[in-house]
């Protein structure tokens, strides 16, 4: 417990102090494959055509991470570096995990001013409402455990 | 006392169930109900599988239909009562007198529920729903204070459904025209108050600015709670003091009230919520199941927990809940 804690602790801080001097693309990548395998069907079903030629900027602010999507045709795409975003979704790391792992409401964090939204409200609330609808029985348990851990360890460690 | 439960989506209906819920009530994805947001709410597919989950449960499903078709889209309201008969939910919830009629004649088995939007807030009127189209519940309107509600139960042969918990909006019932006269879109005509494409939120130097089409609702500092913009909880400069001029931000909480509530014999209890997310529905469906239980249970003393209180005020909308006009003693 107390060695998981500090694990926790040291990668955290290593996280915040390295991420912001690394560029977005790498992870933009990873993160849009992800979301293309796991959203596929969505994507057919046209659940996210809202999202057609728009940027949507997600910040992690602790982590100084800012990935920028768009989609085209069924896929999810790294959105052009020169147009400004449509909408814009910032949160902490740990705030991100709490509503991944269903722990959190993202309307109590934006009432409590934790999750901020810019731009077009209506695409950020469409993505929210699209997100919390997807079947969380499809990630895998192992992936849902590890959530549900690291979300629980950072909420331990890091003030809101 | 029947604990009836929103849900927006199959993650939030799996949520009510797993937590509690005896019936959750769901909207189709148009306008023909009072939380149209983008993203929300159930296609056929989607509601077809809400009905499984339910009846793998032995819970009961509604339908909320509850908003005012205009002149030349009376069909598609229609459509929508046909659609949750064929689902075959347990009831649909109907505001449009015309609707309910249809309902009615088309559908003799379906059970009626008048919805909060219809603002109905007396005996006969009550009465009237029942003589005329054999409506069964009736969800009574925010703006009756206990008193009131007693009054209305003791005489009522129509079956009573009041809110427990959730965002407040405020004393004007199916008769608010404030979000139409910013937005030019209402509840109860475009199933939405202050539509998220007329929300605008604004980082500047002195904090979060909220505009709805352009006017300026609020102005939150630093470190203060925000709340959706809708114009009723908006701060305005009125001689000379900005203030909330019509309502605060808070939550109606009615959960202290539950041992009059039952002694009165209101049959169910609705919690408000389908643009919640899952967390949120299993945190307060929960809370609220624990509660009712306690209340049930004969021979204790029934007192609202420290734990139920800090989990609803955590996911209520502004910092604090309140009784609302249940304890408004000059109604
Ligand atoms: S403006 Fe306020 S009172 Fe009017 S419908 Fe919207 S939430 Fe309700």
């Amino acid at each position: 417990m107390l060695v998981r804690r500090s694990i926790a602790r040291i990668g955290y801080r290593f996280g915040c102090n390295l991420l912001p001097l690394l560029p977005n693309w790498p992870g933009e990548v990873v993160f849009i494959k992800l979301l293309n395998q796991r959203l596929s069907e969505e994507l057919q079903d046209g659940l996210f055509d809202f999202l057609d030629s728009k940027v949507l900027e997600v910040s992690v602010t602790d982590l100084g991470v800012c990935l920028r999507i768009s989609k085209r045709d069924a896929y999810f795409v790294r959105a052009p570096t020169d147009a400004p975003a449509d909408s814009t979704i910032s949160a902490s790391i740990c705030d991100f995990l709490a509503i991944a792992s269903g722990k959190e409401d993202p309307d109590t964090l934006f009432f409590q001013r934790r999750l901020c939204l810019g731009g077009q409200t209506e695409i950020g609330l469409t993505v929210k409402n699209r997100l919390d609808a997807l079947d969380r029985s499809r990630i895998p348990q192992w992936a849902q455990r590890w959530l549900e851990m690291t979300a629980a360890e950072l909420a331990a460690i890091v003030p809101n | 006392m029947e604990l009836v439960c929103p849900a927006g989506s199959l993650p939030a209906l799996e949520a009510a169930l797993d937590h509690g819920a005896d019936a959750v009530y769901i909207g189709f994805s148009d306008a023909t109900n009072a939380r149209n947001f983008g993203g929300l709410n159930f296609n056929d597919k989607n509601a077809l599988r809400a009905l499984e989950r339910i009846r793998a449960r032995g819970k009961k499903l509604f339908v909320a239909i509850n908003t005012y078709a205009k002149p030349d889209s009376f069909t598609r309201w229609q459509g929508a009562v046909d659609r949750a008969a064929a689902l075959s939910a347990d009831a649909v919830i109907l505001a449009d007198i015309g609707l309910i009629s249809y309902a009615r004649e088309k559908h003799p088995n379906l059970a009626l529920h008048l919805s909060v939007q219809a603002s109905a807030t007396s005996g006969p009127a009550l009465e009237f729903y029942r003589q005329q189209f054999g409506v069964r519940r009736a969800v009574l309107p925010r703006v009756l204070s206990l008193r009131q509600v007693q009054q209305l139960a003791a005489a009522s042969r129509v079956e009573l459904e009041v809110f427990g918990f959730g965002s407040l909006c405020i004393m004007a019932e199916g008769r608010c025209h404030l979000s139409s006269y910013v937005t030019g879109e209402s509840p109860n005509q475009n199933g939405v108050c202050s539509p998220a494409r007329a929300v605008e939120w604004r980082n500047t130097a002195s904090g979060l600015e909220t505009r709805l089409n352009g006017v300026l609702i609020d102005h939150f500092a630093e470190h203060e709670n925000a709340g959706y913009p809708t114009l009723c909880k908006g701060r305005f400069i009125v001689d000379g003091k900005r203030q909330h001029v019509l309502e605060e931000p808070t939550s109606l909480n009615s959960m202290a009230l539950l041992p009059e509530l039952k002694a009165t014999g209101i049959q169910a209890i609705k919690l408000e919520g389908r643009q919640r997310s899952p967390a949120y529905v299993a945190q307060v469906v929960r809370t609220w199941r624990e509660a009712i239980d306690a209340v049930l249970e004969p021979g204790t003393e029934f007192s609202v927990k420290d734990r139920w209180r800090k989990t609803l005020a955590k996911n209520s909308e502004g910092k604090q809940t309140t009784l609302g006009a249940y304890d408004r003693p000059w109604q």
